[in-house]
């Protein structure tokens, strides 16, 4: 490592589509794979979208039907992980970044994703810890933030996603992760909606805090010829 | 030379994977480097690359099989 350390560009994208934000990391990870592009970290929120994972089980998606009424698609990815939730509210955290550059190891990635979002919840007085041999964040028994992440050459795809205003209906949905425990949103434990672009402005700090990463903000134009 | 790919520990707390999928076929031939096979632990799925350019001659293992670390998922006959 030289000694300016590990530096990281980051990009706010707002709200995307899932398949949208998929086909984009998909080719982040080609070109971070042939390295023309350092780590990137893509910050954001997705519109109502059910997915499952590779060790989702089709038994877990409980209401099939009013899934279907509500027009809220299912779809198939390539993360780890069983069935879940993603809508506007929900503070997605996407990192393209080589593990093994960096010295990181799976279950310390995983740690360090789940530590962040501990981190930043710790601001907002809200005490979460992890449960274990499940993973995520938990705030008593109830999950907080969910994820799911995939190495093709050590370099990573998907990641977490931190419930901040999501509406937590459709969790109802589906049997979230196949855990069959609830999940809870930061809204609902401080009882008022927040600012989500101030929690994702402190979601950054605490990521660049966790994973000792210099990280600078780019504009989304940036990402144009992905 | 034969070369015995193992089901990877790759994480010091992994006893077993579950083998998702085959990116190669028996009878392919495959570059060091190139991902063979996909594992997904509990909540992360990894590509494994082949440590070695020769041909796939035995796949232990079909797709959603759950193997511990260190069995023999396939068998590759090595380039000298």
């Amino acid at each position: 490592m030289n000694s300016c350390g590990w530096v990281g560009v980051a990009f706010r994208m707002g709200i995307l589509d899932y398949e949208e934000a998929l086909n984009l990391q998909n080719r982040l990870v080609e070109a971070r794979k042939n390295e023309e592009i350092s780590d990137t970290v893509l910050f954001l929120q997705h519109l109502p979208v059910i997915t499952m994972g590779k060790s989702g089980k089709l038994q877990n998606i409980l209401a099939p039907k009013r899934i279907e009424e509500k027009n809220i698609r299912v779809i198939y990815t390539d993360r780890g992980g069983d069935v879940t939730y993603h809508g506007p509210g929900q503070l997605v955290v996407y990192p393209i970044i080589n593990l093994r550059s960096q010295g990181i190891t799976l279950s310390g990635y995983v740690w360090k994703l789940e530590e962040m979002v501990i981190q930043l919840l710790s601001c907002f007085g809200i005490e979460a810890s992890r449960v274990e041999k499940m993973r995520g964040v938990w705030v008593g028994k109830e999950k907080i933030a969910a994820l799911g992440v995939h190495l093709s050459r050590w370099i990573s795809k998907h990641g977490l996603a931190l419930n901040v205003n999501t509406n937590l209906d459709p969790f109802d949905l589906i049997n979230p992760c196949g855990t069959g425990r609830r999940v809870t949103s930061m809204a609902k434990i401080l009882g008022r909606e927040l600012c989500i672009d101030n929690v994702e402005s402190l979601m950054i700090k605490c990521f660049a805090e966790v994973f000792g990463m210099n990280i600078s903000l780019e504009p989304t134009n940036r990402l144009k010829p992905f | 030379m034969v070369y015995e790919v193992q089901m990877p520990k790759l994480d010091i707390t992994m006893e077993k994977g579950i083998l998702v999928k085959w990116f190669k076929k028996e009878g392919e031939k495959i570059n060091k480097g190139e991902p063979l096979f996909e594992v997904s632990t509990e909540k992360v799925s990894t590509e494994v690359e082949s440590e070695v350019s020769g041909m796939v001659m035995k796949i232990n293992f079909s797709a959603d099989d759950i193997v511990n670390v260190g069995e023999v998922v396939a068998v590759i006959e090595a380039e000298a």
